[in-house]
């Protein structure tokens, strides 16, 4: 399964990324604001159960063996999050970290067989792994 | 100020649809001018006031 964030300038980025992977038609999706910072922070407490439900859906219809999470800089969900501290690259990518750690830590209770990839997407699509 | 963005876009997380629900968006387009929420089910998912329809033990006789 790809979680992946609603922003409309990285759906096609996000597209093109796993079909570069050759991956399409291979990932089922589950597309939230913010992506593994929707699914994790305290902020947006109502939105995790609805994502582990539909993930223990994909394992169990679809076979899934892996989730993939791709997180994107400058995101909206993030600012959120972040609250009224300044918002700045640092602490966006604190934000990141904790959304990744909380989460990897988190499947691995709920589903350990499951692996997990971890991506920091930017708007030229460059990738950075976690 | 008219917005760049046109819709959200509310499709199924089913692996056979996500290509053919982009590629369609494309022929309209749309590329880089939706936002997207995808989860299992589309509107039924977002609808369905019994959860466990969905996500209870009679997952297996639903085609998602």
């Amino acid at each position: 399964m790809v979680l992946s964030c609603m922003d409309p300038r990285f759906q096609h980025l996000v597209y093109n990324y796993l079909k570069k992977k050759k991956l399409t038609g291979k990932y089922s999706a589950f597309t939230i604001a913010g992506a593994a910072v929707g699914v994790t922070h305290n902020k947006f407490k109502q939105w995790h159960k609805t994502f582990y439900n539909n993930l223990a859906t994909s394992i169990q219809l679809h076979k899934i063996e892996k989730l993939i999470v791709i997180n994107h800089k400058d995101c909206g969900a993030a600012k959120i999050a972040n609250g009224k501290k300044e918002f700045n690259v640092t602490n966006e990518k604190k934000i990141h970290e904790d959304s990744f750690s909380k989460l990897k830590k988190e499947i691995k209770k709920r589903f350990p067989k499951l692996k997990v990839e971890l991506n920091l997407m930017s708007l030229e699509s460059k990738i950075t792994k976690f | 100020m008219k917005s760049k963005y046109k819709a959200m876009v509310l499709s199924c997380m089913d692996p056979r649809f996500q290509h053919l629900v982009y590629n369609y968006l494309k022929k309209k387009k749309l590329t880089g001018k939706y936002s997207a929420f995808t989860i299992a089910g589309a509107a039924v998912g977002v609808t369905q006031s019994n959860g466990a329809i969905l996500y209870g033990p009679k997952i297996s006789t639903f085609s998602l």
